[in-house]
């Protein structure tokens, strides 16, 4: 009877072990998996909340005597805007980064423009 | 006719003698602190009104690339833009006013000239807060 008993304290303690391990392990892999793409991904409202920033940001360089003249890429993710494209001077380059950061929701400016002089 | 303007004239010297007149500092000590308290109730006014604003000039830029038109997005984005612009303003004028009140309240502890030098000081302090944020904008 002892014995017996001892045997299914045992299969439990086993089987009850093994769960718990089993939930530790899917916990943590399902929250290392969540990780690595959350940085990389964006919920709905940030993508609306970043096309609302991409837009202002273009309306501000289109907007501008210094800036229309070029066209200007316009990315943002997360708040922080990339500026990419060519432009011909490092005072339209300052001035494209001043207009981008003074937009309300934007956090960061990345600024990738480049200066080509015109040839000739 | 004579006795009319004699009594115009005791009158205005007796209300610019009343103006000039310095307060106790206790009195300004309170004044101050209500022109304070009056100031950053008015700043906290408009930074809550600029984000209101904001949000709902935000909002229909995002309606209007939920609908895909280009050109309502432009037009709802530049209004946004002056919308943030009008709030800022806005906010750094209540700022300077409210550094105006509290300028003029602690000019009541001088008397006579200096007081109203004190007093126009204030005010070109204020202008000039106001033209910068216009400036600015």
């Amino acid at each position: 009877m002892m014995p017996n008993l001892t045997r299914t304290l045992l299969v439990a303690a086993a089987l009850g072990s093994t769960a718990l391990a089993g939930c530790v392990s899917t916990h943590d892999s399902q929250s290392s998996s969540r990780e690595s793409p959350a940085a990389s991904q964006q919920t709905a409202g940030e993508v609306v909340e970043d096309g609302v920033v991409t837009a202002k940001v273009k309306a501000r360089l289109v907007d501008d005597p210094v800036t229309k003249a070029y066209q200007i890429n316009v990315e943002t993710f997360k708040g922080t805007v990339q500026l990419s494209g060519f432009v011909d001077s490092a005072e339209a380059r300052a001035r494209a980064q001043q207009l981008a950061s003074n937009v309300g929701g934007v956090k960061d400016v990345k600024n990738s423009l480049e200066v080509r002089k015109p040839e000739g | 006719m004579h006795l009319k303007a004699l009594c115009a004239l005791v009158a205005a010297a007796f209300a610019l003698t009343a103006c000039n007149k310095s307060e106790t500092p206790a009195e300004v000590q309170h004044d101050v602190a209500s022109a304070q308290a009056e100031a950053q109730r008015d700043v906290a006014d408009a930074t809550a009104d600029a984000k209101e604003a904001n949000a709902d000039a935000d909002k229909n830029v995002a309606d209007a690339i939920a609908d895909n038109d280009a050109d309502d997005v432009t037009e709802q984005a530049r209004d946004a833009n002056e919308t943030a612009d009008k709030g800022n303003e806005r906010i750094k004028v209540a700022k300077a006013e409210a550094a105006h009140k509290v300028a003029v309240q602690k000019c009541e502890a001088l008397t006579g000239a200096p007081q109203e030098e004190c007093k126009d000081d204030a005010e070109k302090t204020l202008d000039q807060a106001k033209e910068a944020a216009k400036v600015n904008r």
